[in-house]
């Protein structure tokens, strides 16, 4: 029984994954045989490390010689694996932490009444069974004749659930539940609710109207409790001290209530948590970003750095001339607007699709679309509006994009581009600096040339260092243990940097001396094998160097033109790996595969029980 | 004192000598981060431009620990020493830590607990996860049950309990291999092996690459005739196997070139480290421009 | 210490390896670079590509393997980016990951801020079964990677919604140390499933002559070593680098340096050594 079971098992392993790999049904049995197998290899390792554990904590126990090396490997060892299973010091994933968000417990269970949405509707049968999808597993299910959902249902949600079947009545049915499961007006784009997390979300800082928005929705225990620490999170106050905010930094009206600056304290404050978004445009918003230049503009900055230590050298001009004219350009920016102006149908809606197929008269058809609106281009006054913000050179893209509306007509498409055009543009800071690197790259610059090159984008770094500690003072980790535990700060990225690779690599580089040693000690051309074996060990280790190619340059090098072009050392290196090579290698992996094949039968029929062991 | 303890004495002054120059008067073997939002990132060359590096004491730390280390394995090429054992221990360590830290975040976690019990991992560990279960979660309660058996070899007594985990590991492993290399190496190898003896290109023979598939095929035939032991290697068999040998030490000597530029590249690497991150006497990739 | 060339000390010989190799680094000693047709047929392949192409990427190396497949590394991740295709990057060994993480910093992070993590690369990370694991991501891929590696619902990331399994990546390229590597991707997924995917490869010298029978049927191109790297950059550094490339898109033909006279050094060794083994020899002859 302790022998026939191990060997029924093997077997069997085996011979599922053969059959899955030529009979269809069993497909599906190799792929999960498969994952056992990935697993346990997995387990393995840790069966690895408790065998290291045991051999080495034995020896500490009876004394052996050299136990105190044992004991540096076990304090290694457990100190090692205690900083990678805790994650020290390793950071919350960046992705799970909803940034600008506070999160309240609330269970779907404990939803209010009011966040209940139902649609008659069924869910349809898959010839397949495919389940829903797993993301509205929790929130929908069907009562009667109606599809129920609760919660608010995210763009996603809908995504997934309209793709569960291709098919436009279903659509429709989820389009409609989708319009229903909406937030209300007042808390639209503030409140989410994340069935999969349990959590009911609110985005930024509570006011008192969306606190009484949000009340109402429900009264029970914990749905109000959850408001409750909401509200609490919400207004927790951050600070930090700021020595000098930018000079043209300020903030809108409608934002102090939840964002000022303390000048009496000089601390940057904040209310509840702040997103990503509004980091990145506290951060970057106030300084001038990168202009087109004319010729004279550029020369006058060159007169500018040399006047700051002394001239530059022709090729440094030459660069710096070179970095000062890559910017975008004015056209190039009408032209992105242009675009963005250009009328696009509205997509027809699955519920209107699916109306008009109910409707026998019309096929149904997407490309048919009511009269789109016209295009809007920009117009003289929004053009000179552009040329301002160039010559201006101070203005932020909220003066330009503020100008821009009141030029003419701008959609908003237009101003989605706009911004998106200006998210790529550098600050003049880091254009500066990016011209300072290519200098040094060439040559030498003074401590004065370099101070005026890089102190901007110094006062923006330090900008966005106080922007990104306010960000983290005010933000509540959500999920400390869901950061890689490899990461560079953690404790075991640093074992990981410092120890384990200098170490791994360094051992196997020994090799290079070893087979130095070995070169001179062993290897005798005493007969023709050994010559043969010599002399292609020759002719690869120069081909793989200059030396060989500078050795044999004076030879045509095609060998298709002449055939004397083949004693260059790349083609015989070529010639070599290609027939001769490929021809010895063929041979062995052949024989390698059968004897494989003949071991793993052996192993699949019974035949091999050496891992068995002995009765 | 002998001559070679002198000496060695002579030599480590010195090099404390250089090292402390080298460390107190150029500032050597610092290490500089960038800290953003919490986050930490080595040094750019613009951070160092900038003047925006933050000086890093575990980093600086870290990379003494590391050249010591790496000289430490070196000192091994002089003699046997308690330095190189005592930095071979703390590898041994570390490595064998690091394979399970590794096994049980990127697959136990995920891969096994996540799909049994989804919802308990999804609240601590794994945000991003469904906290629905699968339908078919139950399947993963066999390599759960398995990898216990497994880890029983741990135990003093009932080891043999591992033998099931272990059968199934083995049985798996010539499942797997048993078509994969008769596809690629062995099948997909013949095929690739028959090739034209006369190569025709537009008509006209080319000669070149005839002769090359001649020699090639020859060369493969001939080398599994040496292989073949079932026969004894005389007349034609001798022959071709004797052709085989030749081409097998073509094959050899052309390895033997591969590995002498692998292992020259990993000594140049450790080399690299050395004087570039710990003694700063280049900088290759003009990290530190403008310090 | 009677020095006597017979019977050398072997720390003599490391000495004399350790200058030759410390020599070139120290003065930074670089040579030009021939492209083969090999480095030209996976550059090929990858230039071959069209934006929004998936290409599977394969860091299935550790620390020790870094010197030749590092730089190997950067110029595929940089030739990828300026062809902008997708990439997936996944590791068959524990450590890939960390490297994956290294060249998304490095290269991407720093040179291409316009790409979008989750949009235009994503890092699935390792999976412990070597084979195993390319045998069910070839049918299924979300079975076994339920999130990335920084926790990202798999449905959640917008370039892993219509992937089912690998077989939608038109290209697989792969950087192999060993085993789990080349042969298996070879084996498990450019063989059986050869009219959807193909493959290219770097690896290490010491695997490389293992992969040449794999060319061209089986594998379209491959880089051997620190060699193919050099000449597979200076393609890539030619094409979209330049006349003066980024230092750090020089690493292979930097690490190119010390090869010349550490080979020269090996040629001398065998020489010198047998010279002296026939010299040996022809004397024990005479003594008779």
């Amino acid at each position: 029984m302790k022998r026939t079971v191990p060997l029924l098992i093997a077997a069997t392993a085996g011979y599922v994954l053969v059959a899955s790999r030529f009979i269809p049904v069993t497909e599906k049995w190799g792929e999960v045989e498969a994952i056992w197998f990935d697993i346990l290899a997995a387990i393995a390792f840790v069966l690895g490390g408790g065998s290291l554990l045991k051999l080495h904590l034995r020896r500490i126990s009876d004394r052996t010689a050299g136990w105190g090396y044992s004991l540096v490997t076990v304090i290694a060892f457990l100190s090692t694996m205690y900083v990678g299973v805790a994650k020290t010091g390793a950071r919350p994933s960046a992705e799970q932490e909803f940034y600008g968000q506070s999160l309240a417990t609330l269970r779907v269970d404990d939803l209010p009444a009011s966040l209940t949405f139902r649609v008659p509707g069924s869910v349809p049968t898959r010839a397949d069974g495919e389940p829903l999808p797993l993301d509205v597993q929790r929130q929908l299910s069907q009562e009667g004749g109606d599809l129920v959902f609760r919660g608010w249902m995210s763009p996603k949600q809908e995504a997934d659930l309209s793709a569960y079947k291709d098919e436009l009545a279903w659509q429709c049915t989820v389009e409609k539940l989708f319009e229903k499961a909406q937030p209300p007006a007042a808390l639209k784009g503030k409140v989410t609710y994340l069935a999969d997390y349990s959590k009911l979300g609110f985005r930024g800082y509570m006011t008192e109207a969306n606190h009484d928005a949000l009340k109402q929705l429900g009264n029970g225990e914990p749905y109000l409790a959850a408001v409750a620490d909401l509200w609490a999170a919400s207004h927790v106050e951050e600070r930090v001290s700021v020595a000098q905010p930018p000079a043209t930094f300020s903030i809108p009206k409608a934002e102090q209530d939840w964002l000022f600056y303390d000048e009496k304290t000089h601390e940057l404050a904040i209310r509840g948590p702040m997103s990503v978004a509004l980091r990145d445009k506290l951060a970057r918003d106030d300084f001038p970003l990168v202009r087109p230049t004319t010729a004279e503009q550029r020369a006058a900055f060159v007169k500018e750095v040399e006047a700051h230590g002394g001239k530059l050298s022709e090729a440094q001009t030459r660069e710096l001339e070179n970095a000062l004219a890559k910017t975008w350009s004015v056209e190039g920016l009408r032209f992105a607007l242009d675009e963005a102006g250009h009328a696009v149908p509205p997509e027809k809606s699955a519920c209107e699709l699916y109306q008009e197929q109910q409707d026998q008269s019309r096929k149904p058809s997407a490309e048919a679309t009511p009269k789109p609106e016209p295009d809007v281009k920009l117009n003289d006054r929004q053009r000179a509006a552009i040329d301002e913000f160039v010559r201006q050179g101070g203005e932020t893209v909220d003066v330009l994009a503020a100008g821009l509306h009141a030029a003419g007509p701008f959609t908003s498409r237009q101003e989605s581009a706009l911004r998106e055009f200006f998210g790529k543009v550098p600050t003049v800071g880091e254009q500066k600096l990016d011209a300072c690197i290519d200098l040094l790259r060439i040559g030498p610059l003074t401590r004065e040339q370099r101070d005026f090159l890089r102190n901007d984008y110094r006062e923006q770094s330090q900008w966005r260092q106080t922007v990104g500690d306010l960000f983290v003072k005010a933000h509540k980790v959500k999920y400390p243990w869901s950061g890689q535990y490899n990461s560079p700060g953690s404790w075991f990225g640093w074992a990981y940097e410092f120890i384990f690779k200098p170490c791994t690599a360094t051992m196997f580089s020994l090799l290079a001396f070893y087979v130095a040693s070995a070169a001179f000690r062993a290897f005798r051309a005493k007969n023709l094998e050994a010559l043969l074996l010599l002399g292609t060990a020759f002719i690869i280790l120069l081909s793989q160097t200059f030396a060989g190619y500078w050795l044999t340059s004076w030879l045509p090098s095609d060998p298709q033109q002449n055939a004397v072009a083949w004693l260059r050392m790349e083609n015989l290196k070529i010639l070599i790996m290609r027939v001769f090579a490929t021809a010895g290698t063929r041979a062995i992996m052949i024989g390698i595969a059968l004897g494989l094949a003949s071991t793993s039968i052996k192993i699949m029929l019974g035949q091999d029980r050496s891992y068995v062991g002995k009765d | 004192m002998k001559t070679e303890t002198r000496i060695w004495l002579v030599i480590f002054v010195l090099a404390a000598a250089c090292l402390a120059w080298d460390v107190g008067d150029r500032g050597a073997s610092r290490a500089y981060v960038r800290e953003v939002d919490g986050r930490v990132a080595p040094a750019t060359v613009a951070d160092y431009v900038a003047g925006t590096a933050q000086f890093s004491l575990s980093r600086t730390i870290g990379i003494w620990v590391a050249a010591l280390l790496t000289l430490g394995i070196f000192s091994f090429l002089y003699r046997d020493n308690p330095f190189y054992k005592l930095t071979e221990s703390i590898l041994v360590g570390v490595s064998a830590a690091y394979w399970m830290v590794v096994a049980y975040w990127d697959v136990l976690i995920p891969n096994l607990f996540g799909k049994i019990w989804p919802g308990w991992i999804q609240s601590w560990a794994m945000p991003g996860l469904s906290p629905q279960r699968d339908e078919y979660w139950f399947v993963y309660l066999v390599p759960l049950a398995l990898g216990i058996m497994l880890l029983w070899r741990l135990s003093p007594r009932g080891s043999w309990i591992g033998l099931w985990p272990l059968a199934f590991s083995i049985g798996a492993t010539a499942g797997l291999r048993l078509v994969a290399y008769f596809q690629a190496d062995f099948l997909g190898q013949i095929r690739s092996g028959i090739m034209p003896l006369a190569f025709f290109k537009d008509s006209t023979l080319d000669v070149e690459r005839s002769i090359e598939n001649i020699v090639l095929v020859t060369g493969t035939i001939c080398c599994l005739a040496y292989f073949f032991f079932s026969f004894e290697h005389k007349g034609t068999i001798g022959r071709a196997s004797q052709i085989g040998v030749w081409v097998l030490m073509i094959t050899f000597g052309a390895g033997f070139g591969y590995t002498v530029m692998g292992r020259i590249a990993l000594l140049a690497i450790r080399l690299e480290f050395l004087f570039d991150d710990w003694l700063w006497l280049i900088d290759p990739s003009q990290r530190r421009l403008g310090m | 210490m009677r020095f006597n060339l017979d019977n050398i000390d072997r720390r003599w010989i490391f000495l004399m390896m350790l200058i030759t190799v410390a020599g070139p680094i120290l003065w930074q000693l670089a040579f030009p670079e021939i492209p083969t047709p090999y480095a030209r047929a996976v550059f090929d392949a990858i230039e071959s590509l069209k934006p929004g192409d998936k290409v599977l990427v394969a860091f299935d190396y550790d620390p020790a393997s870094e010197a030749e497949l590092g730089p190997m590394a950067t110029d595929f991740v940089h030739h990828c980016c300026e062809k902008k295709v997708k990439m997936y990057f996944i590791s068959l060994w524990p450590v890939g990951p960390v490297m994956v993480q290294d060249a998304i910093r490095n290269i991407i992070e720093a040179d291409y801020p316009q790409m979008v993590y989750g949009q235009d690369y994503v890092n699935l990370g390792y999976k412990s079964g070597y084979e195993g694991v390319i045998k069910v991501i070839v049918t299924d891929l979300r079975t076994l990677y339920p999130t990335d590696t920084r926790g990202n619902n798999i449905d959640q990331i917008p370039m892993c919604r219509d992937v089912k399994n690998i077989q939608s990546m038109k290209l697989i390229v792969d950087i192999s140390a060993g085993y789990a590597g080349a042969k298996e991707w070879t084996q498990y997924a450019a063989v059986p499933y050869a009219d959807k995917m193909k493959l290219v490869s770097g690896s290490t010298g010491v695997q490389s002559p293992q992969l040449f029978p794999y060319l061209p049927d089986q594998m379209v191109g491959l880089l051997g070593g620190i060699k193919g790297a050099a000449e597979y950059e200076k393609l890539v550094n030619d094409k979209y680098s330049g006349p003066t490339p980024s230092p750090k898109y020089q690493e292979a033909i930097r690490r190119m340096g010390p090869q010349l006279f550490a080979h020269l050094l090996m040629i001398g060794l065998i020489i010198v050594g047998n010279v002296l083994y026939f010299t040996q020899r022809r004397r024990k002859g005479r003594s008779r």
